[in-house]
């Protein structure tokens, strides 16, 4: 029996009717508004004539535009820069994650509204706020140490390593503060915070019914966590990696403040994105704009292909 | 379960294929041998485009790479402070070099280059912009840097006062930014009619918009300073960064990007 059943008079139908409207046309209206943002870009470029004096600007279409985009060597750089930082992040972000989501979604812990205030702060503050304080941290005898502390064979391996993999010679040095290497750490606290809770989700639903089950058998905990819960948490695990690394590309206003905006250097695509627009180039800043919606296109569609959920922040 | 366990294991091997291929087809034969000496210059966003070329310049003479860290000149002194990082310091005008100054930040510091305001409005003119006065007019969507935290802010405001129209103008400022190459873009963009920038911030958007000079009585010139920071790991490659700056090689890349040279009439000075 449905509602508009119930209430059965045609004056409820018509109501039903109008309500199921106007919900349906914001939803509508708001698609749509989105939609039309994002593709003004793709009309700024096609229409060179509107904001250039220049015959040669005027003589391209938005395509070639593009095109020469996709040729160009920076781009290159900060494309391939923002997928290798973020997959790290990410990456490190899943070793963090996934024992501290089973950690918050298996055991009652004491003072948990304290945790889940902690752990979403780095994904609600404004993102420069962490860039801020971690230049600041490492100001601080702790963040020296951790420079000093920081092995010089393993800053040489991966200064070998980007270098090899970008085709730029980078050549840091011990310290955190504006390396290539920091962006990971400019990125890790915001994906983090998100890779735990996306875990934690596909925990939440698993339930701890076939865990219970698996230690009748005899399992030990950690049995059961291997042989139980992570294979049927895989899918969603990997969706949350998805998410993660996403998370990790787009972030800016930390690589901004800890890692700088150099060239060649911490240029991930935001950046170099910002860069352009800094120079007034904005055509150029429109194409790396143009790139990064794909990119996330394409991310989301796979993250629900794997079964992944909308409601995640 | 069977086929859930399949289906993990061909999108871990599809996964790794692509990564694979993609790190093939991306790893180049061999890195560029890495330079000895790596410089960090903490410059304004704006002066991109020729600090960038005199830093290649400067790499193939002396095999001393510089690296920038671009910002808008107000938010350079804030992060240099902060981190205690980096080489030289090259903000857009003089009046942030004297923060740094008085704050003991700088071993020396020495004038670059020179740049003078101009009006910028939209390609092709369509509001007939011709002299300040028009600036005035009703109606006019104008921009002006904040006069109390940018320098393209003070210098409008002193031209406006020269002109005796900064009352008349300023009731048409809709918009008031905090990092010069907003205002170009904002005019590029079609959102403002015109807007006072510098001659070397016009040079940005050659073909894109007007640009309308000022007349001398009325224009402001400022200095585009460089200095080499306290805490410099590099001290002599950098002060050497800074002569070659302000030296004869580097005027015609200044030039060609819209800015005049001060050349080595101009002293470094002790910080």
């Amino acid at each position: 029996m449905t509602t508009t059943e119930a209430i059965g008079s045609p004056r409820g139908n018509v109501g039903n009717a109008l309500f199921a409207a106007v919900v349906g046309g914001i939803l509508v209206v708001f698609l749509a508004a989105v939609a039309l943002v994002l593709l003004s870009n793709v009309k700024y470029l096609a229409e060179p004539q509107n904001w250039s004096m220049l015959d040669e600007a005027k003589a391209k279409s938005g395509w070639q535009f593009f095109l020469e985009g996709l040729k160009d060597p920076e781009n290159h750089f900060a494309i391939k820069l923002s997928v290798l930082m973020a997959a790290i992040t990410a990456l490190l972000s899943m070793v963090v994650a996934i024992p501290a989501a089973y950690a918050l979604s298996r055991f009652r812990i004491p003072g948990s509204s304290v945790i889940d205030t902690l752990l979403d702060l780095p994904i609600v503050v404004p993102p420069p706020v962490i860039g801020l304080s971690l230049l600041i941290f490492f100001r601080t005898d702790l963040g020296h140490a951790l420079n000093n502390l920081t092995p010089q064979w393993f800053v040489d391996a991966i200064n070998y390593l980007l270098s090899k993999f970008l085709g730029q010679p980078i050549n840091d040095d011990k310290v955190w503060v504006y390396s290539t290497r920091g962006i990971v750490l400019a990125q890790f606290f915001v994906a983090c915070s998100f890779g735990v809770r996306a875990v934690k989700a596909v925990f939440d639903t698993i339930g701890t019914r076939y865990e219970d089950v698996a230690r009748t058998l005899g399992c030990s905990r950690l049995q059961a966590f291997f042989k139980v819960v992570v294979p049927m948490a895989r899918t969603g695990i990997v969706a949350g990696l998805v998410m993660t690394w996403a998370r990790a590309m787009a972030e800016f206003g930390p690589i901004l403040f800890f890692s700088g905006a150099t060239p060649y250097k911490t240029e991930v695509m935001p950046i170099a994105m910002f860069l352009r627009y800094s120079t007034g180039r904005i055509e150029s800043a429109v194409v790396l704009l143009l790139i990064m919606l794909m990119i996330s296109t394409v991310t989301l569609l796979t993250f629900k292909r794997l079964g992944g959920r909308g409601y995640l922040w | 379960m069977m086929s859930d366990a399949r289906r993990i294991v061909i999108v871990t091997v599809i996964c790794a294929v692509v990564l694979a291929s993609v790190l093939l087809l991306a790893w180049p034969g061999d890195a560029r041998q890495a330079p000895s000496v790596r410089l960090l210059a903490h410059a304004g966003a704006g002066i991109q485009p020729p600090l960038e070329e005199l830093g290649k310049m400067f790499q193939k003479k002396t095999g001393v790479r510089v690296d920038y860290s671009y910002k808008g000149s107000g938010c350079l002194l804030p992060d240099i402070c902060v981190s205690e990082k980096g080489d030289l310091y090259i903000p857009g005008e003089l009046f942030y070099m004297k923060q740094a100054e008085d704050r003991g930040l700088l071993r020396a510091s020495r004038p670059v280059a020179r740049m003078t305001t101009v009006i910028v409005a939209q390609p092709g003119n369509p509001k007939k912009v011709k002299s300040l006065k028009d600036l005035a007019r009703p109606g006019m969507r104008v921009g002006l840097g904040d006069a109390k935290a940018i320098a393209i802010g003070r210098a409008a405001r002193s031209v406006l006062d020269k002109a005796k129209l900064r009352k008349q103008v300023e009731k048409n400022v809709v918009m008031s930014c905090m990092n010069v190459v907003e205002l170009g873009n904002a005019i590029k963009l079609g959102h403002l009619d015109a807007a006072i920038v510098w001659d070397g911030t016009a040079a940005l958007y050659h073909g894109y918009v007007t640009t309308v000079p000022i007349p001398v009585k009325y224009s402001y010139t400022s200095t585009i300073p460089v200095g080499v920071l306290k805490f410099s790991k590099h001290p002599k490659e950098a002060t050497e960064f800074m002569n070659f700056l302000a030296s004869k090689e580097a005027e015609p890349v200044f030039q060609k990007h819209g800015y005049q040279c001060c050349l080595m009439k101009s002293k470094a000075t002790k910080g």
